[in-house]
């Protein structure tokens, strides 16, 4: 078995699980391995995965092509979720699209906490935003989506417009 | 935090498309997420 996984510092809700499919042969077991914590860049407040950003990593990483979800430091001590409820929820729910399907769910964009020599670092956010300009990110959201709801945390003023997939957002 | 709400957002992964053109002042944004309705 491989795990895909960050270092520490947040999950990572973009790896590139299918590359990772391709590079393996196909008798090897690919697991994707969540974080406990979550959070946009490096210097943002650590905070840890609730059960719906959880549910949505699992789901991306599993139509992505994971095998397997690896929890690390989902425990029942010292390094666990807020609520204790919570984990049970996660085990029995974040190891099949199966079993997630239905249920609410959030994609957070998050970074790549740790990178080889001479690639690049790289955070989505924090993201400025000009007046007169515009910019698009990418979230894999997993199996297709038919409703959703956009979150921003932001400075200043309310962009003018969003939309998700072309569609203009209310 | 802003909220968006889209009724037909069909497809993924989802590309969210932060348009600031009519703003008259910069923004900065610190947290994006898609919140899928089960």
């Amino acid at each position: 078995m491989v795990v895909v996984t960050p270092f520490w510092a947040s999950i990572e809700t973009d790896m590139p699980i299918e590359l990772w499919r391709r590079l393996l042969p196909p008798r090897v077991t690919l697991a994707a391995g969540l974080e406990l914590l979550i959070r946009p860049y490096h210097a943002y407040a650590i905070q840890k995965n609730s059960l719906e950003t959880v549910r949505g990593a699992a789901a991306a990483m599993l139509e992505r092509g994971a095998d397997r979800v690896y929890l690390f430091n989902y425990m029942d001590s010292q390094t666990a979720m807020e609520r204790a409820e919570d984990t049970k929820a996660v085990l029995n729910e974040c190891g099949k699209l199966s079993t997630l399907a239905g249920k609410t769910r959030r994609h957070v964009a998050t970074y790549t906490d740790t990178w080889g020599p001479d690639e690049a670092s790289a955070a989505l956010l924090p993201k400025s935003v000009g007046a007169g300009n515009w910019f698009a990110l990418r979230i894999a959201t997993g199996p297709k989506v038919s409703r959703a709801e956009v979150r921003l945390g932001c400075e200043g003023p309310a962009p003018a417009e969003l939309r998700l997939n072309g569609v203009k957002c209310q | 935090m802003h909220v968006w709400t889209a009724d037909a957002a069909a497809g993924q992964p989802v590309v969210t498309v932060i348009d600031a053109r009519a703003a008259d002042a910069p923004l900065k944004v610190h947290w994006a997420e898609v919140e899928v309705l089960g």
